[in-house]
């Protein structure tokens, strides 16, 4: 069973990845809409981080335990899709999949 | 006949209160080490949460400064809209319950601070008076911090503590006068040891620990990507940045500017390499003065026990885990 600190370290490792990636994202992006979508990851992912240390993400279950596995494939997804390079809309889906899975483990762990 | 009354007068403390055996140094020395800890614990909290006030801040100018990686420029003007200091509601709103946790931690170790100083004073000249006043606080504060720590922690238990120093006496001179001081000293013992163990315990509780603890290490990260952006941006120099480095090597060599200014791109790049390195570090020690702060009271709480046995105290561990929280706090963000 996952405990709540690798729970939060899930999550925040996503923050980090979008917030130290964003002038590569950002130089990498090709229309405005990109631009914005990138922001907006980022300002999802940060929401999520701070939602789950305002909580504590101390619930356990199998809910929680499926949700911690799906965000640390997304994490995996992720880093893949930056270490080929990947084109912005690839890398952009798989960006908003990682906060989605980080998103659906504060819900479900959260008190 | 004088020192016949005053033994009869013991003899009669004795028979029939007890006799207090008690090291008035011990005591002394408790008292320095409890207002040097919790000193240090407080700070630390205050200053994490200034911090909190002032994120929003840098993570709008994180996000204009990082604006200038977009190359096209009806593009960035879109990047640009974007960066603000407006942060949504659910966001502010988790923000504000960080920062109460944040600031009753403060204001509990703060207190317990001025309690040991009273605690100390008690020991110097007898100062029962101004220690009933600060362990009064001290516990409302700690209490406090107990309630808000049950309220996020459900199925937790953290009953409030009250305090049972009493200060009242008669006018006694001599013997009795010094067998009064140390009750007073024992009974202030006991109150500081309930105050310190139930502060731990809130500290303790893994909730409060494991969300302090990455929080604590996300502030280093925060600064260190704003900080990241600066240099990238040329707004610091990134010889300036790299400067911290070469001090390490030692030799007193400076670093030359005219490279740094025609070859930016390259300087830059180090300086971020270096920066994310250093801030890494800091994000690793970071949590390592949570823990540090927890033996503090954790440690606390045992010399306490020695006194109210009347045994000698060892406080150099204590004073140990202080400075290695103070020695952080220099390096901690700050909203001033």
């Amino acid at each position: 069973m996952t405990v709540a600190q690798e729970r939060i370290e899930s999550i925040r490792r996503n923050y980090n990845d979008a917030a130290d990636n964003e002038p590569d994202d950002l130089a990498a992006a090709r229309t405005p809409a990109q631009v914005t979508a990138i922001q907006a990851n980022l300002a999802k992912a940060r929401s999520i981080y701070f939602a789950a240390i305002a909580d504590g993400l101390t619930k356990n279950g199998d809910d929680v335990e499926e949700a911690f596995a799906l965000t640390v494939i997304a994490e995996e997804t992720v880093k893949e899709a930056r270490a080929r390079s990947a084109a912005v809309p690839d890398l952009l889906s798989k960006l908003r999949a990682a906060t989605s899975a980080a998103g659906k483990l504060y819900q479900v762990a959260s008190n | 006949m004088s020192v016949l009354r005053l033994s009869h007068g013991a003899i009669f403390l004795c028979v029939f209160t007890g006799c207090v055996s008690l090291d008035k140094d011990a005591a002394s020395a408790l008292a320095l080490a409890g207002a040097t800890a919790s000193q240090a614990i407080g700070d630390q909290s205050k200053s994490a949460n200034e911090t909190v006030a002032v994120l929003p801040e840098w993570w709008g100018v994180t996000s204009a400064l990082n604006c200038a990686s977009v190359a096209d420029s009806q593009m960035r003007s879109e990047c640009l809209k974007q960066a603000t200091t407006a942060v949504s509601p659910a966001l502010q709103s988790d923000l504000a319950k960080i920062s109460d946790v944040l600031k009753k931690r403060a204001a509990a170790a703060l207190q317990l601070r001025t309690a040991y100083q009273s605690f100390g004073n008690l020991v110097a000249y007898n100062a029962g008076e101004e220690l009933r006043t600060s362990l009064n606080l001290t516990f409302a504060s700690v209490n406090s911090l107990l309630d808000s720590v049950q309220k996020l922690t459900p199925g937790a238990a953290f009953p409030p503590i009250s305090s049972t120093f009493v200060t009242s006496v008669g006018k006694v001179g001599g013997f009795l006068a010094d067998q009064h001081q140390k009750k007073q000293i024992l009974l202030a013992s006991k109150d500081l040891h309930t105050a310190v163990s139930s502060f731990a315990d809130a500290l303790t509780v893994e909730r409060n620990k494991v969300a302090s603890e990455s929080f604590l290490a996300q502030l280093a990260h925060e600064q260190g990507t704003l900080y990241a952006a600066l240099i990238r941006s040329g707004l610091i120099s990134p010889k300036d940045a790299l400067a911290p480095l070469v001090t390490t090597l030692g030799q007193g060599i400076p670093l030359s500017q005219a490279y740094a200014e025609k070859n930016s791109q390259v300087a830059s790049a180090a300086a971020v390499i270096s920066f994310n390195a250093r801030t890494k570090r800091r994000e690793e020690t970071i949590i390592s003065t949570y823990d540090a702060s927890l033996a503090a009271l954790r440690s606390l709480a045992a010399q306490h026990q020695k006194i109210e046995e009347g045994a000698s105290v060892s406080i150099e561990g204590i004073i140990k885990d202080a400075q290695s929280i103070t020695a952080d706090l220099q390096s901690l963000p700050s909203s001033k």
